[in-house]
């Protein structure tokens, strides 16, 4: 038996050390499956990146990015998107290159706000110029100050009203919740003509900031409104829904996470089907459209970042590239983490043109972003630091969000 | 107005029903074993993903068969799970530890869950969709489901514990453990069977709501808290307590949007839960539980 037994540790102790001596002789991917655990798209430093790409040059320079993802939790189809566009435009900035210019680490913050913390820590120490990430709005808020102590830019997807621009080295991707909300409040008011507009908004720093912005709308113009907010994780929403049909309202915007508007659109068929509707983006989204039956939202118009069906040249391309690459359509989460990848990845090459790649002339040369022309629009960095002052706004053919307008706001 | 209280009373006795259903899972595990189960949340996720995301959206089966093959499973989990977790846990020394153990077990089964599935949302086209409508009153087909179906299922455990064998020897087990096993009922294998009973009721649970809050990690949270409390209002440890305290906090918790905002309906669950901890901790029908 104590034979056996010393064979089968034997066994194990050889399977690890070729496991091992396999990992570090190949260099390359380590699968971020578990739980916080690094993936990288190159192995090692910097140095060590160059030679595993094989073709840089001696005095070829070569850049880490990082990339704080949320590879697993709630959020890890969106994740897995981020990660895929900013991997795809690395590689297109490699290729120009014609060497592995650029290194994207990739550390998985699992959509809470101490992974985000924890991977952000991370791409610091492994010496990454400037961070895409992390996504939600409560997670970036939470590494804010470590990007600002180690002077290194993170350029977010949250579109929080909070994320105000008092950070010099947080800089956001995607178009902000006022600007959006905005926009939903405006289309809703003026192209279809609402006259008492009921607003079903998640109760979180989200829905309540996008509520506020309409609500600032039709106080401003004169519309009445009804105030239906409702918890994260709610599933039942019949009674703000009855009370809306009771209010006699005529158009409804919905603002709030991904789940739940799946739900409050079967709700909405069910008890006031013949309302107009305003979404938030998430309606756009196929994580949410799978979850709903085609005359559950057909007609529905949602204000979003991104249409893969927009006919700008500038998103085709990036459609025809990232479906080559993946076989798969875009969504608003690839073309957001793509622009902000571009855009630090214009901002190193800047820097290298000026003469200094540093993550602080790294992050003046984002800061001086102009007219950059990326899928989700144009990347223009204001005094708070928001790149992107443009939405879509879509409408529901059953499941098929339809390209209907493009709005800019200044 | 009156369509309105209407409207939330046919929603709140349906949702009643539902916490009613898990109130009597809790009640089963704790008569048979005296454990508090609190992976009951995850059980019937589990069940709602095996059928929806393995049954139907996988192999492609047809609703009756993926029914009676996930109820199938389920039954069978539930036994591993009282022959290989309960019957160990129950005999340590501090219920504490065995509630932390139901705790744990309810975290690894989310770990499977979001291995095997995946951590995306899953909905199963067609399953209980619809609604019908008669005047001003719009009914899902879900609720009218939910409501036959727990009325069907009620109907049927008390049937079976007191027609049947197997029923009788559960009843027994729980009144008295040491005597029942002393007339030569097999203590264990009771227990094994409450649970898998239970879990089959976690299985039933998990299809009924999968057309009203979609197949994900979470859908079972907010409804596994609010069985527990139906146990407590209606009277912990009693099948027809656990009934009761469901339908009322169904109703009670959609009538009273009527007069706070609906953000707040989930708290007049848990107000009413330590209201009556404090209060009256036996419950509706404590006297006779």
């Amino acid at each position: 038996m104590k034979k056996l037994i010393a064979l089968l540790l034997a066994g194990v102790m050889a399977i690890s050390l070729t496991a091992c001596g396999g990992q570090e002789s190949s260099g390359t991917t380590a699968a971020a499956d578990g739980g916080g655990t690094t993936a990288e798209a190159d192995g090692g430093d910097d140095t060590a990146a160059a030679d595993d790409g094989g073709s840089a040059a001696a005095g070829d320079a070569v850049y880490t990015i990082g990339l704080a993802a949320m590879l697993t939790g709630d959020n890890a189809l969106n994740g897995e998107r981020m990660q895929k566009s900013t991997e795809m435009a690395i590689s297109q900035y490699n290729e120009a290159a014609g060497y592995e210019k650029f290194v994207l680490r990739v550390e998985d913050d699992m959509t809470t706000t101490e992974g985000a913390l924890t991977a952000v820590q991370h791409l610091i120490s492994d010496g990454c110029l400037a961070i895409v990430g992390p996504h939600r709005s409560s997670n970036a808020l939470a590494v804010s100050e470590t990007a600002q102590e180690n002077e290194v830019s993170i350029l977010v997807g949250g579109t929080a009203v909070s994320i105000d621009g008092s950070n010099p080295y947080m800089f956001r991707a995607r178009a902000s919740d006022s600007i959006m909300a905005e926009v939903a409040a405006s289309f809703a008011g003026e192209t279809l003509g609402a006259k008492k507009i009921g607003v079903m908004h998640a109760s979180d720093e989200y829905g309540q900031g996008g509520a506020d912005t309409v609500f600032a709308y039709c106080e401003e113009n004169g519309i009445e409104y009804v105030d239906e907010p409702h918890n994260v994780n709610d599933v039942d929403f019949t009674n703000a829904i009855l009370d809306l049909q009771t209010q006699g309202v005529d158009t409804v915007v919905v603002w709030t996470h991904d789940a739940e508007l799946a739900i409050i659109a079967q709700q909405l068929n069910t008890y006031l089907p013949d309302v107009q509707v305003v979404s938030s983006p998430g309606a756009t989204l196929d994580n949410v459209l799978n979850l709903c039956e085609a005359d559950w939202v057909d007609g529905w118009y949602s204000v979003t970042d991104f249409i893969s069906g927009a006919d700008e040249t500038v998103v085709q391309e990036f459609v025809a590239a990232y479906e080559e690459m993946y076989g798969e359509t875009p969504d608003l989460y690839a073309a957001a983490y793509y622009g902000a990848a571009v855009t630090i990845l214009e901002a190193v090459l800047a820097a290298e043109e000026a003469g200094e790649v540093t993550s602080q002339t790294v992050r003046d040369q984002i800061a001086a972003t102009s007219g950059l022309e990326l899928p989700t629009g144009t990347f223009t960095c204001d005094d708070v630091n928001d790149l992107v002052h443009s939405c879509v706004i879509a409408e529901l053919d059953g499941l098929t969000p339809v390209y209907y307008d493009s709005v800019s706001v200044e | 107005m009156t369509t309105m209280v209407i409207q939330l009373l046919i929603t709140g006795i349906a949702y009643g029903l539902i916490y009613s259903l898990v109130g009597i899972e809790y009640t089963l595990v704790w008569n048979s074993s005296g454990l508090l189960n609190f992976s009951h949340d995850r059980l019937i996720t589990l069940g709602a993903y095996i059928f929806g995301g393995s049954m139907i959206l996988s192999l492609n089966l047809n609703y009756p068969v993926a029914i009676i093959v996930t109820l199938a499973i389920m039954g069978c989990v539930g036994a591993l799970l009282a022959m290989g977790v309960f019957n160990r846990l129950r005999s340590m020394r501090s219920n504490i530890f065995a509630i932390i153990g139901t705790v744990v077990l309810s975290k690894i089964i989310a770990e499977f869950i979001r291995l095997f599935w995946g951590s995306g949302n899953m909905r199963v086209p067609g399953w209980l969709s619809g609604t019908v409508r008669i005047g001003n009153f719009a009914i899902t087909v879900a609720n009218i489901v939910i409501t036959v179906v727990a009325i069907v299922l009620v109907i049927v455990l008390q049937l079976f514990f007191k027609f049947t064998k197997s029923g009788k020897a559960i009843r027994c087990v729980q009144q008295n453990k040491k005597a029942s096993a002393l007339m030569g009922i097999n203590v264990n294998r009771s227990i094994c069977i409450t649970t898998g009973i239970s879990t089959i009721i976690c299985a039933v649970v998990g299809l009924l709501v999968i057309p009203l809050v979609n197949i994900s990690a979470t859908m079972a949270i907010t409804i596994g808290l609010k069985g527990f409390c139906a146990g407590v209002i209606g009277g912990f440890g009693y099948i027809p307590g656990a009934i009761v305290g469901g339908i009322f906090i169904g109703i009670i918790e959609n009538l009273a949007t009527l007069v706070i905002p609906a953000v707040y309906k989930d708290a007049v669950s848990f107000i009413f839960l330590i209201v009556f901890l404090v209060v009256k901790p036996t419950g509706f029908l404590g006297k006779r539980a």
